[in-house]
């Protein structure tokens, strides 16, 4: 080989390679258009979640004809029965569809990135990989919003509450949505740690729907799961959106000011705490190799 | 010649084993460089932690005038990596472009570069044909083909190869040999590549390092490492036919080096000329009326492999 060398120097223009550091947007952006791609090619699985909505609306619409909450404990201030239940259940349904962008897919995106091997290639790459995960996510969200969009016209058409409120409805499930997203890239990114974050999604998922107040008013549980049911940001999101889809008859939790800023906390929170623990997950998968191995 | 990549005591430890435990090399300019070394020997390792996807425990690690520990982002710029297992490593439901065009902006490449560069990666690999196939529906040897693309779409100085070959049919594996070579010498790049395919590494490295149990036990070309097995070419003479004291004889003629252990059953005797060597032997032989089957056996990469990690584990038993 060589018998006189130099010891290494920064690489001049004809040897530095193309690659340039690029900000988060642009990541997020090449991200979701790679994910609305790849999810073109699987318009069947589209149509099965139009079907399976359609389903779940009309068993809600039956439900809602033969089940009442007493006035007692309905915060509607009357019984809660017939169209109002249905108003009622429609609020649960608005954001529920997105239960699987928040739990479902960051870690689905995790596993798959990781069994696939291009999550090396991501880890071995100098753009954010936050806004990669972030991006999965979102890209899921505007698929979601082709079913949202349905979902939130019927409620237009069933509720008697005002074009303001109805656009304040939109507003609950977007910030709702933004919170939700950051759970789930929080949720994700444990899934770089544990293989098991699958089985904790599914326990997130039910408490998400029966606890967080999607079929019952949170009055009517008992008063331990109330204060359990305060720490799900769902929670938040439904009592919101009934109480503007009640036209504000809808007794909230807490002062809606109170409930937004607790909404907009949680997504806060859930942000700063994903940024957080992906820095940690990081620095641990590459010390100990876990999957990344 | 500028050094483009030089790793200095690099340890690693998962548990209580240890994985590398002060692995040394320097990568030049220009340079194809392979790793071999047994299973387990810490090969994939270096080579991970290299590509910043495993943090060392130990040791100092420079990339073109870049410290590994301080400027990781900075050294992500100038390589591009390729892993073991490439069969699923990018999106199954994606078209080769489709792919290729969300990891080049992953590296901030303007959608015209990425065609560019698409065009001229495919034209080295005569890929044209595939490029709108969905990933899923490409053979082995296509899909590798693929991921060896997205890693030198950026044009990176240095790229890291682990086992770019592995289950891959010889004249796909032959095609991408010749890429490399033609590629790395025309576009002045730096290739370390690890291989468990000794003929593979035989015809590409300049250099070879060899690594056993997380140390380079010995780095050169493949005609040095060859050299230290004791001759470049080989007489072997069946040993049951072969009396002990024709063996002595044949070790004091003049073309003779001495005897090697090569391979049970023969007696391999090194020559410091094949053909002078050969005459010599056969005619001691005739000499002596004694037939006695023989074969010319020139020394391989393999031979010094087998040579290095024989000694490596003898030192080690001691």
């Amino acid at each position: 080989m060589a018998t006189t060398t130099s010891t290494a120097t920064r690489p001049n223009q004809q040897l530095r390679s193309r690659s340039r550091s690029i900000s988060a947007w642009t990541v997020l952006r090449a991200t979701i258009v790679k994910d609305l791609q790849i999810q073109k090619r699987y318009l069947p699985d589209l149509v099965g979640n139009i079907v399976e909505l359609g389903i779940r609306v009309l068993f809600f619409f039956m439900l809602s004809g033969i089940i009442s909450v007493n006035g007692d404990k309905s915060p509607l201030g009357r019984d809660l029965s017939g169209h109002d239940m249905f108003v009622f259940f429609q609020g649960a349904l608005l954001l529920f569809i997105f239960n699987s962008t928040a739990l479902n897919t960051p870690v689905n995106t995790i596993t798959r990135d990781l069994s696939n091997g291009t999550m090396e290639y991501l880890y071995s790459n100098p753009s954010s990989r936050y806004a990669y995960f972030l991006g999965t996510v979102v890209a899921k969200a505007l698929i979601t919003m082709s079913i949202f969009v349905p979902l939130y016209l019927l409620l237009i058409f069933s509720s008697s509450s005002s074009p303001t409120n109805m656009l304040l409805v939109m507003a609950v499930c977007l910030c709702a949505l933004v919170t939700l997203v950051a759970f789930g890239v929080m949720i994700g990114l444990l899934g770089l740690l544990w293989k098991q974050v699958g089985s904790v999604t599914q326990v997130l998922g039910i408490l998400f729907e029966l606890l967080a107040g999607a079929y019952f008013p949170i009055a009517a549980f008992p008063e331990v799961v109330q204060y359990l049911a305060y720490a799900l940001p769902y929670t938040w999101g439904y009592d919101l959106i009934r109480y503007y889809s009640f036209n504000g008859q809808w007794q909230p939790l807490l002062p809606v000011w109170i409930e937004w800023l607790i909404l907009i906390g949680f997504g806060v929170f859930y942000t700063l705490v994903s940024r957080i623990l992906l820095h940690k997950a990081e620095r641990v998968a590459k010390r100990k190799g876990l999957h990344l191995m | 010649m500028q050094i483009y990549l030089s790793a200095r005591d690099v340890r690693k430890t998962y548990g209580s084993h240890h994985a590398l435990a002060g692995a040394s090399l320097e990568l030049y300019e220009g340079e194809i460089l392979a790793l071999l070394g047994p299973n387990g020997a810490g090969k994939t390792t270096l080579i991970k932690i290299l590509a910043t996807l495993l943090t060392k425990d130990a040791g100092r690690i420079d990339v073109m005038g870049y410290d590994l520990d301080r400027d990781e982002q900075e050294i992500r710029h100038l390589f591009g990596y390729v892993g073991q297992d490439t069969d699923r490593s990018a999106y199954a439901r994606l078209t080769v472009v489709e792919n290729l065009r969300f990891f080049g902006a992953l590296r901030g490449l303007s959608r015209r570069e990425i065609d560019e560069q698409i065009e001229k990666l495919a034209g080295y690999f005569d890929f044209g044909a595939n490029l709108d196939k969905l990933f899923m529906h490409l053979s082995g040897g296509q899909k590798q083909t693929v991921v060896i693309m997205r890693a030198l779409l950026y044009d990176p100085p240095l790229i890291y190869l682990d086992e770019p070959t592995k289950g891959l049919d010889p004249l796909i594996a032959k095609k991408i040999r010749a890429f490399l070579q033609t590629y790395v010498r025309d576009e002045r790049k730096s290739l370390l590549l690890t291989s468990h395919i000794l003929s593979e590494v035989d015809e590409l490295a300049h250099r070879v390092a060899l690594i056993h149990n997380g140390v380079i036990s010995a780095a050169g070309g493949s005609d040095e490492l060859k050299a230290a097995v004791g001759a470049p070419h080989l007489i072997e003479l069946r040993d049951a036919d072969l009396p002990a004291e024709i063996s002595q004889a044949i070790q004091q003629l003049d073309s003779v080096t001495g005897q090697i252990e090569r391979e049970p059953g023969w007696a391999s005797f090194g020559l410091t000329d094949p053909q002078l060597g050969t005459e010599a032997v056969l005619g001691l032989l005739r000499e002596h009326q004694l037939h006695v089957p023989f074969r010319l056996h020139t020394t391989t990469l393999e031979d010094a492999f087998v040579h290095h990690i024989g000694v490596l584990n003898e030192q080690f038993e001691k």
